[in-house]
């Protein structure tokens, strides 16, 4: 823009700056100082000319006494025309050749004219000189004397007296008569002398006059005024004529100037808007280079650095002052090296090999110290210069490290992979899948999963995997698939869809783990489940018939000894036929009681015991159990205190499980608690609203490490005692079933030597207030 | 700016000149009793010349270096100085000088001192300033007897001189140069402060009453219609021999004795001349162009007769001469402190 009317300011320009020359020098001429100067000068002289006149006619009327401010004017009027005359100051060369003669005539005629002032003032000395003595010698010689010849003296001084007065020719005359007369006159010698002395000084007196009667017609005729007026016309209206060409060259020059000024007003515009674009563009450059992500800087043609970017700065924090407006980009260069900030540098090829080749603009990686990756490279500019470009790669480096080690997993895998398109082509398979099936990636990729299908899948089962698979959804599943080699293993296959972010899917994964040894194991596993399932049947049902084998019998013996024990069909005769039933009673009792306990045991196990519950009345059940239980503790000298709480509420629960479990806990309280010790039944409600049984005796606890296991069925702590006691083993495993079965908890807080307490809480539901 | 300038000096400029006159008239009335010598044909030398405020020392150092610069001659054996001696009288105290290889001057050296105000310079007034006269005796085949070439080629040898003359001029050694140094120089010997001067200015007891008296006969006799002005002379010319045959009476009329008219050409200025100053005239024997007057008495008795066509009595003679010893002042070498 600026370009193509660049020439027309240029033009314009240098066509005023010539004309602008070319009227310098012409207004030079017209310098108006000098003209100043020189009419200054040619008036002065005018007056001095004035002057020069009055006191020459001072002088010739003998008025001047001295002559040195005659003197002084004819001086300085030799001072003016020598100036006038100087061609650097003056008027000669300045206007013209007319003016230049004219001037010469008037310096001559001032010259000649002061030739005459010299002249008067000489005769004028003389004139005066004589003028005083004369009458002084004339009144001395005719003192006292009155002869006629003293007469004619006496004429002779008037006559000259009168002449000096006003001279004209007749008084000359006259003078010159009476001197005739005396000189003729017969005169006594002294008398003779003196009056030639006199003559003589008449004489004198005469010429001196008559020189300056000529000297005066001369002076007064000089046309000096009338030159120097010629001098200061043409001096005028040669200046005159000068400035009005100097106007005229002003006007041009204005004109000029004006169309000038707009021409350059118009260029500095366009100059400025030039700049501000300009401004502006290396603004936004400036602006974009700071505001990208990536780091920018520039080394000007002599390889300095002239520019760089906030990011490039925080991707070279390490090099500190290095990083300086100048430094040369080798400096710089090895500077990052040193510093650490370019720690590896990784190039892609030969070609970035050498300084050149990095300089061409070919990318290199460089790792930073502190984790930092960049992606660098310097290009050669159009202007010579070099542009670095470095990218901050960390993350996407960090990205490729996860991604590696996750494609490290994927290869490394325990499990066989399998990619596929969405076609179901294969793309990609890991290591594993290669050693599971015997083929190799490269045999598969392209090819159908069915490759390594056993054909034992149905098309219909296939058909539903790809509908659940395509359809977003995963699908496991095993396969019996075939080798390379054609032997069969099992597959556990989990296959989903692998989607990209919108959703789309884009290829299938398949996860499978060779399950062929625990498909043998579960078969086998399977096979013992189903016998130990058949054993436990065969059990329950040997049980269910043992229960009425066993109770069958054991009824009548209970039924028998009791009533012979009681000797209701007459007396036994012997007591000890009555010892021997009531044992035979109590044993058959106890006995019932085992093979109960155990059949309730197994139906626990088996998962068939099931609770008959109905709302029952806690408290009386705790009661009723106490009373069954006191003449035993009263055998074996224990208190049994309880503290049931008043009001409490009803139990939603089976009432003959619970009776077992008050029961058994009671009777295992009095079984291993000492003699004189304490037990104590507590039923309350607690503050969630659970009802809660509490036994506690005094007795001697249970060892922590066997808290656990007294609950299995069959276990006793036992082996640490001495004392042999009654029992299975079976009763804290049947509470433990029960409180379990009604979803209750139970808790035991015993210690060696001192007691155990026993928790039993109820679930809150359970509890039924009335 | 420049119009408020202007501005105030228009309006200024009456306030001035009115003050300027009440000045002028002060100063004259202030003066009037002092200035009573206005009236009479001679004036107080001033204290300076006119030119010495604007006189830059250094020039006039170098021009008395010049005035006494022998190498101004052709045989570096004249100056300026050997002639115008400043010790006796800026003169010779020779009838005529004697030049460069003895040879003989034509006319009697005029002195030098108070030659600033003389109105032309040589008894022919052939040279209008200092600087033009300077010239002269250097071309002179019977004074130095040399020329400008050879002057300043001894004289650019000397690196002093050089350096003197360029710190001066920017031109260096020219013969313009060296007279215009030389001319700065002798303006500044005057003879300041004579006796008769403190007279004219009221001092009455400056001059011995016969001074005083050859004062008014110098006055009467008409001396001092021609020996008039600052200067006691040398601002007119005059016939030698005004009222007598001075030439005829004394014989062997040589070139010399031609006055002006070697200058002019003209027959009216034959036997004129300069008509010199008095101002030293005490210390400058012998007198006239020709130096025929041995003693002041000798030089007031031919003038009275010659030019004032009188006899004059001895007794009036020597109050004339007492008169003219009292015009000699002193000069003070140019030291501007």
């Amino acid at each position: 823009m600026i370009r193509s009317s660049r020439p027309l300011p240029l033009l314009l320009l240098a066509a005023t700056a010539a004309l602008v020359v070319a009227f310098y020098f012409q207004t030079r001429l017209m310098d108006v100082d000098r003209h100043n100067a020189v009419s200054q000068d040619i008036l002065t002289l005018k007056q001095l000319d004035t002057h020069l006149n009055e006191q020459t006619l001072k002088a010739v009327s003998l008025q001047l006494i001295q002559y040195d401010s005659l003197v002084s004017t004819v001086n300085r009027m030799k001072m003016l025309d020598k100036r006038l005359n100087a061609p650097s100051t003056g008027l000669y060369d300045h206007v013209g050749p007319g003016v230049n003669k004219q001037l010469k005539i008037y310096t001559s005629l001032m010259l000649a004219k002061i030739d005459i002032v010299e002249s008067i003032k000489s005769h004028t000395a003389i004139v005066r000189n004589t003028l005083s003595y004369l009458p002084l010698e004339i009144e001395r010689v005719t003192k006292g004397r009155h002869e006629p010849e003293v007469m004619d003296i006496h004429r002779l001084l008037s006559a000259v007296l009168q002449h000096n007065l006003s001279p004209s020719e007749n008084t000359r005359a006259n003078v010159l008569a009476i001197m005739n007369t005396l000189r003729s006159a017969n005169l006594k010698a002294v008398d003779r002398a003196a009056v030639d002395n006199a003559l003589m000084h008449v004489r004198a007196n005469l010429k001196a006059n008559e020189a300056i009667s000529k000297d005066i017609e001369k002076f007064i005729q000089f046309p000096t005024i009338r030159a120097l007026d010629l001098l200061f016309e043409a001096h005028t209206e040669f200046s005159t004529a000068r400035i009005k060409e100097a106007n005229l060259y002003r006007i041009v020059l204005l004109v000029l100037s004006l169309v000038l000024f707009a021409g350059l007003a118009f260029a500095l515009l366009r100059l400025r808007n030039a700049h501000d674009l300009a401004e502006r563009t290396s603004r936004q450059f400036r602006d974009a280079a700071e505001s990208i992500g990536e780091g920018f800087a520039f080394f000007d043609a002599k390889g300095r650095l002239s520019f760089w970017n906030a990011t490039f700065e925080r991707l070279h924090q390490g090099v500190g002052e290095s990083l300086h407006t100048g430094i040369k980009f080798d400096t710089f260069y090895k500077a990052c090296v040193e510093a650490g900030v370019y720690k590896d540098v990784i190039m892609d090829d030969a070609k970035n090999h050498d300084t050149g080749g990095r300089a061409r603009g070919h990318p290199y990686v460089v790792k930073s110290s502190g984790d930092i990756w960049m992606l660098a490279s310097d290009s050669r500019m159009a202007d010579g210069g070099t542009a670095s470009v470095r990218v901050d790669i960390s993350d996407s480096k960090h990205a490729e490290e996860e991604l590696r080690k996750l494609s490290r997993a994927v290869e490394q895998s325990p499990v066989s992979v399998m990619i596929t398109d969405t076609d179901g082509y294969i793309t990609y398979v890991n290591p594993k899948f290669e050693d599971a099936t015997g083929y190799a990636a490269a045999e598969v990729i392209g090819q159908r999963p069915g490759l390594i299908s056993s054909g034992e899948k149905s098309a219909s089962q296939y058909s539903e995997l790809w509908k659940t698979i395509s359809n977003g959804g995963e699908w496991n599943g095993e396969f019996h698939n075939k080798r390379k080699d054609g032997t069969l293993f099992w597959e556990y296959s989990s296959i989903s869809p692998i989607k990209n972010e919108r959703g789309e899917i884009t290829s299938y994964l398949a996860v499978k783990e060779d399950i062929t040894d625990r498909k043998r194991a579960l078969s086998e596993l399977l096979k013992a489940k189903e016998q130990a399932e058949q054993a436990s049947h065969a059990k329950t049902q040997f049980l269910a018939n043992m229960s009425h084998e066993l109770r069958t019998p054991l009824n009548a013996i209970i039924g028998f000894s009791e009533i012979i024990q009681g000797q209701m069909f007459g007396p036994l005769g012997n007591k000890n036929y009555v010892d021997y039933s009531t044992n035979i009673l109590s044993s058959g009792q106890h006995l019932l009681g085992v093979i109960n306990d155990i059949l309730d045991i197994s139906r626990i196990e088996i998962g068939t015991m099931d609770l008959h519950e109905e709302v029952m009345d806690f408290t009386a059940l705790c009661q009723n159990c106490l009373g069954m239980v006191q003449p035993q503790a009263d055998l074996a000298k224990l208190i049994l205190s309880a503290h049931l709480q008043d009001g409490l509420p009803f139990l939603h629960a089976d009432v003959i499980r619970i009776k077992q479990i008050i029961l058994n806990l009671l009777s295992n309280a009095v079984k291993f608690t000492p003699q004189g010790g304490k037990i104590d039944l507590i039923a309350r409600q607690e503050d969630s609203g659970a009802i809660s049984l509490i036994i506690r005796d005094t007795g001697y606890g249970i060892p922590q490490d066997k808290q656990q296991q007294i609950l299995e069925p069959f276990e006793q702590v036992s082996d640490i005692y001495t004392r042999n006691h009654e029992g299975s083993g079976m009763g804290l495993f049947l509470v433990s079933s029960f409180v379990k079965l009604h979803g209750g908890s139970l808790d035991i807080d015993s210690t060696v030597d001192t007691g155990t307490t026993i928790t039993i809480t109820f679930p809150i539901d359970r509890t039924i207030t009335a | 700016m420049l119009i408020r300038i202007f501005a105030l000096l228009n309006a200024a400029m009456p306030v001035a000149v009115v003050l300027c006159a009440l000045m002028i008239v002060h100063h004259a009335v202030a003066q009037d009793a002092v200035d009573s010598w206005r009236a009479g044909p001679i004036a107080p030398l001033p204290a300076t010349p006119p030119s010495m405020p604007n006189t830059d020392p250094r020039k006039v150092r170098l021009g008395e270096k010049m005035f006494h610069d022998l190498r101004l001659s052709g045989d570096n054996t004249i100056s300026c100085a050997s002639c115008h001696n400043l010790s006796s009288g800026g003169a010779d105290g020779m009838k005529k000088p004697v030049g460069i290889g003895g040879a003989h001057g034509t006319v009697n050296t005029p002195t030098v001192f108070n030659s600033t105000y003389n109105f032309t310079q040589f008894w022919d007034g052939r040279a209008e300033s200092l600087e033009e006269q300077a010239s002269g005796p250097v071309h002179n085949p019977v004074e130095m007897g040399s020329n400008w070439k050879q002057v300043l080629s001894k004289l650019k040898r000397d690196k002093n001189i050089k350096e003197a003359f360029l710190t001066l001029y920017p031109d260096g050694i020219t013969s313009d140069n060296i007279v215009d140094a030389i001319a700065t120089f002798e303006r500044t010997l005057v003879t300041v402060d004579a006796p008769f001067d403190r007279y004219l200015k009221g001092d009455k007891t400056a001059i011995s009453p016969q001074a005083a008296n050859g004062y008014e006969l110098f006055q009467s006799y008409g001396c001092a219609s021609c020996h008039q002005g600052v200067s006691v002379g040398g601002n007119m010319y005059q016939t030698m021999g005004a009222m007598g045959d001075y030439f005829g009476d004394r014989g062997d009329v040589k070139d010399s004795d031609l006055g002006r008219y070697q200058v002019t050409q003209r027959e009216a200025d034959r036997y004129v001349f300069k008509v010199p100053s008095l101002r030293v005239v005490a210390r400058t024997a012998p007198y006239f162009h020709d130096g025929t007057a041995q003693t002041l008495e000798d030089a007031v008795r031919y003038m009275a007769k010659y030019q004032l066509g009188r006899d004059i009595p001895n007794q009036d003679i020597n109050a004339i001469v007492a008169f003219l010893k009292s015009l000699a002042g002193k000069y003070l070498r140019f030291d501007p402190q």
